[in-house]
């Protein structure tokens, strides 16, 4: 027993003794603090899969893009001018009829004891004032108006009263007023006839235009009086008259006479310029849409752009070889025949025919232009038409149909760039690689470079070092210009440590870009299809150092 | 700093143990405890009695059983004594932290608390009843996750090999365990025994990942990830998680009066969460000098029904960086980075269920032998497999076992588990009058020497016993 707990306790003793080296290893204050990890890391950073539109769409928002059924693309800018309201141009003013019938005018021959009647007949007829002084109005068909008429009669008879216009019907029957008059004389009647619906026959009088005839019939019954003197007194007025449609000739009128401007912003961006630059095929187009039944020109007065390149203003319609849509050059519009249709047409201008490419060579930031619109500009043909709904609408398009060559289209800027923000995060960093895995398919080759300056604008280093590690290839693009082949390429940007101490006294960067279109220095033409895309993926390889004192971290 | 360095070291030791070892326990025959991992062990007293509830001295000491350890690191594999102009130093040592990495990693605790156990010999049978309190937890970290957080995801990307993450475990788990045992004889050479155990549970989280990965393309530096795992969790206040899809954002949400939901009584009692396990062994003696015997543990299951919740996320996500958009730049950095973030969740997103669950409790088998030396000196070999979240942990052990007096026994073992090849083992039961006093442990050198072990374990308690019964010397058992 006793050697048992002899034996215990030597052991106990034992690991109390041993116990005591074990402290140090449980002193965190021997701990020396120093950290040594150098992890490495390689990650996904940035993935981009763009289309051409989409690139374009991004350097200007306000683009339009046309893309055949090849699926070759254009640039589209474009605005709209309209004609006037058909109601401010040819319309229907209120008209007026009224005369006076005297008893001279009526045989009362055998008219002189209670009981007779007599009836009888006048011819008249009512002229219509029209929107111009050359117009010559056939047919109207009444979809608003009203007539109104007052008739007053002197006569001592009972006096029964009719006008009837018989060439203004609905129906088939003619608009006729009927009267009534006692035989007291001085008697007044009135009278509101709506005419809606209505169709006015202008043709059939002698002028056979702008005219009705109107028959007056009158009907006496003796009253016993001897006296057969007296008067008719009558005035009838359209008012409110609004036409369905309306046929005749209309004569000259001013459809459009409007202002408007055309930005064309591909030339607008100050933050991008462009050394030299062709586009095979530009156009100026105008479409329009006419459902006037009229024969129509059309012609800007004025046309003026401004350049990009000198800020100078120049007039288009005089520019090189000049415009051929002056007012000495308008072109007839082409109208529809038959109601209700609408009649579209368009005036290409372009290289062949204008001088176009000389204007968009001039890099025009906008062209403002004042447009008119004149019908009947040759004849009198009475085949003009028109509804209350024709309209004539023109689309003023700058079409940029990408097929040529760039040179050197290039940014550049400076912004600030405290590389102290960042200096105790970089510290730790032993390597940074930037992969860019770049698959072009654009016919345009690329190359940048960032510049790292100093408070003093001196530059301190900059971030690609060759030649090579700048450029980004072109597609390859065949004999017709098309690209054939994704131009693929790796780079990898290295940052060490001694780089970002070089660079750690950064205020500001310069990064600048240019672009190229494939064989650009031979001038080859390269033509754009909404088919192609660049894709690339940056990555990054981040090999950390971190060797530290961990109680300085906090410092 | 280096406070806090300190203690997230310390976190991730102190969060990480590994299973019930009880190595050296399995042969302490005289202590009935020791039927808890060898259902046949023979018991030396008539009557035997333990447990806390046990007026006094079933506290002093309490019993209990405390097992940490981990198959990775040693505290000096993290931090330990410089050399040369460092000899006074602390330092510390990556590389050899890195060096004990394994594929998994595995990190727990246990923590037993044995309420109450009675033992009766009678004749040739032995019946025990137990009620134990049981709290395990702990976390199996993937070797290529810390390999990731040291070393970076570039040699993973040189080598064209995926992150295996499909080893990370987090394991909660709470629960009552009442058991009957009987063992008896079969006949002259052969001891059967068994145990029958109820399993109430209280609460639980558990993991099951089936597939997580992180793949870096080498052509094109993407990143495939693609998980198939599942969150259990069961614990007395309901929990709603909200999955907004139109804003890609997740949410827990807790009941306001969350504290409403957690009743001591309610929670201790909950009879919901029902499960079974078994013990099994059997001893045969080959004769008068050797034996050997094989146990199952903890063969068995729990159930999970009070307010259960699952967490489930099967995807595949390439993630390729964040999408350049020239065409839209109103789009800032930030609202990218969101954009990202809303891409993974939607992709990795977990779908919430409310289903009932089962877990698997970590079963062991022990199969050993005995040699006896001398009458009161006896040599044990144990080789022991347990089958934890789909790892085979295995152990062997080497005992030299004695009873020295019929009031004192004491046991040595040698073990070499969790990657780890120094563990002395040392087992003591005292008994005076009626009072048994047992203290045991697999890792003597982690109580003397802690900054070179990866386990510490000790189990101890004070057991009643009635009327010491002589074990034949014909038997194996002594």
């Amino acid at each position: 027993m006793k050697k048992t707990l002899v034996i215990l306790g030597m052991v106990f003793l034992s690991a109390w003794l041993l116990n005591s080296c074990i402290k140090d290893n449980f002193d965190f204050d021997k701990w020396d603090g120093e950290v040594n990890w150098n992890p490495e890391f390689i990650a996904p950073a940035l993935w981009c899969d763009l289309s051409i539109a989409e690139a374009i769409v991004a350097y200007d928002t306000t683009i339009q893009l046309i893309e055949n059924e090849q699926g070759f693309i254009s640039l589209k800018y474009n605005t709209h001018v309209s004609s006037r309201k058909i109601s401010e141009v040819i319309y229907l003013p209120d008209q007026e009829f009224n005369g006076l019938i005297h008893s001279m005018l009526i045989d009362f021959s055998g008219f002189n004891q209670t009981g007779d009647v007599l009836s009888g007949s006048l011819p008249g007829l009512m002229s219509f004032t029209m929107f111009n002084n050359e117009a010559e109005i056939d047919t109207v068909l009444l979809k608003a108006g009203v007539l109104n008429s007052v008739v007053q009669s002197t006569f001592k008879h009972t006096l029964q009263l009719e006008f009837v216009f018989p060439t203004i019907t609905k129906d088939g029957q003619a608009l006729k007023l009927t009267f009534f008059f006692p035989p007291t004389g001085g008697y007044q009647a009135t009278s509101n006839v709506d005419v809606t619906g209505y169709k006015a026959d202008m043709t059939q009088t002698t002028q056979g235009y702008n005219e009705v005839p109107v028959e007056i019939n009158y009907t006496f019954y003796h009253s016993g009086s001897a006296d057969n003197s007296g008067m008719i007194l009558f005035d009838s007025d359209f008012t409110g008259l609004n036409y369905s449609w309306m046929t005749g000739y209309f004569g000259y009128n001013s459809l459009i006479f409007e202002s408007d401007t055309l930005d064309i912003n591909i030339f607008k961006n100050e933050n991008f310029n462009v050394d030299e630059y062709y586009f095979q095929d530009p156009k100026f187009k105008v479409f329009y849409k006419n459902s006037y039944g009229i024969p129509t020109n059309f012609y800007f007065t004025e046309m003026f752009a401004q350049s990009k390149i000198n800020g100078q203003n120049y007039s288009i319609i005089d520019y090189e070889n000049g415009l051929p849509l002056d007012s000495l050059h308008p072109y007839n519009v082409s109208f529809p025949y038959l109601f209700g249709t609408v009649r579209e047409d368009s005036i290409i201008l372009h290289r062949n025919n204008s001088n176009i490419p000389q204007v968009i060579s001039i890099q025009p930031k906008w062209i403002q232009f004042i447009a008119h619109a004149h019908t009947n500009p040759y004849s009198t043909s009475h085949n003009n038409f028109v509804s209350d709904q024709s309209s004539l609408d023109a689309e003023v398009v700058v079409e940029l149909p990408l097929w040529g060559y760039i040179d050197n289209f290039h940014a550049r800027d400076t912004a600030e760039f405290d590389f102290d923000d960042i200096y105790g995060t970089a510290k730790i960093i032993k390597r940074l690689a930037v992969r860019l895995d770049m698959h072009n398919g654009f016919p345009v080759e690329g190359h940048g470079q960032i510049y790292f300056l100093d408070e003093n604008y001196m530059v301190l280093d900059s971030l690609l070092q060759s030649v090579q590690d700048r450029i980004i290839p072109a597609a390859t693009v065949d004999a017709n210009g098309r690209v054939i082949d994704f131009a693929d390429k790796l780079t990898i940007i290295e940052m060490t440590d001694d780089k970002i101490e070089m660079i750690k006294n950064t205020k500001y960067i310069i990064y600048e870009g240019h672009t190229n279109s494939s064989e650009y220095t031979s001038h080859k033409l390269v033509k754009v299809y909404g088919d192609y895309r660049m894709k690339f993926d940056v990555s990054f390889e981040l090999d950390l150092g971190v060797n530290v004192d961990i109680d300085t971290l906090n410092n | 700093m280096k406070r806090t360095f300190i203690i997230a070291a310390f976190l991730l030791m102190a969060g990480i143990v590994s299973a019930q070892q009880n190595f050296t326990l399995f042969y302490m025959n005289r202590v009935m405890q020791s039927k808890w991992v060898n259902p046949v062990s023979e018991n030396t007293y008539s009557v035997t009695i333990g447990g806390l509830i046990v007026p006094l001295f079933g506290q002093v000491p309490p019993a209990m059983h405390f097992n940490y350890a981990n198959n990775a690191w040693m505290y000096n594999d993290i931090f330990h004594k410089g050399t040369g102009n460092k000899a006074d130093s602390l330092v510390f040592d990556l590389d050899r932290m890195m060096d004990n990495v394994h594929k998994k990693n595995h990190f727990r605790f246990e923590n037993d608390i044995e309420l109450f156990s009675l033992g009766i010999n009678w004749e040739t049978m032995y019946l025990s009843l137990s009620l134990n309190e049981k709290i395990h937890y702990g976390v199996t970290l993937p070797g290529d996750l810390i390999h990731l957080m040291a070393y970076g995801n570039r040699p993973y990307f040189d080598m064209n090999k995926p992150i295996d993450l499909s080893g990370f475990n987090l394991n909660f788990l709470h629960y009552h365990e009442f058991a009957i045992g009987l063992s008896a004889v079969a006949n002259d050479k052969i001891r059967l025994g068994g145990r029958m155990k109820l399993l109430f549970g209280l609460a639980n989280i558990s993991t099951s990942i089936n597939n997580f990965s992180l793949y870096t393309n080498p052509d094109n530096v993407y990143m495939t990830g693609v998980t198939d795992m599942t969150i259990h969790a069961s614990q007395p206040i309901p929990v709603e998680y909200i999955y907004y899809e139109d804003g890609d954002s997740v949410d827990f949400n807790i009941p306001e009066n969350a504290g409403d939901y957690f009743q001591p009584l309610s929670y201790f009692a909950n009879p919901r969460n029902f499960g079974f396990a078994f013990d099994l062994g059997a001893s045969y003696e080959i004769n008068r000098q050797w034996s050997v015997f094989a146990s199952a543990t903890d063969i068995g299951l729990i159930t999970w029904n009070t307010n259960p919740f699952n967490l489930v996320s099967q995807g595949s996500f390439l993630f390729k960086g964040m999408q350049v958009q020239f065409w839209n730049d109103s789009l800032t950095l930030e609202q990218s980075a969101e954009e990202l973030v809303d891409s993974v969740l939607n992709t990795f997103h977990f779908e919430s269920n409310n289903y009932s669950y089962v877990t698997m409790l970590p079963s062991n088998i022990y199969i050993g032998g005995m040699y006896k030396f001398k009458n009161k000196l006896h040599f044990g070999a144990l080789y022991r497999a347990e089958l934890y979240k789909k790892s085979l942990l295995s152990s062997v052990t080497l005992s030299v076992n004695s009873d020295l007096t019929r009031w004192f026994s004491a046991h040595l073992s040698y073990t070499i588990a969790n990657n780890n090849f120094a563990n002395i083992g040392l087992g003591i039961s005292l008994r005076a009058a009626i009072f048994q006093y047992y203290i045991v442990t697999d890792n003597l050198i982690g109580w003397i020497w802690p900054q070179k072990s990866q386990n510490f374990n000790i189990r101890m308690g004070c057991n009643l016993v009635f009327g010491y019964k002589q074990r034949p010397e014909s038997k194996i058992y002594y």
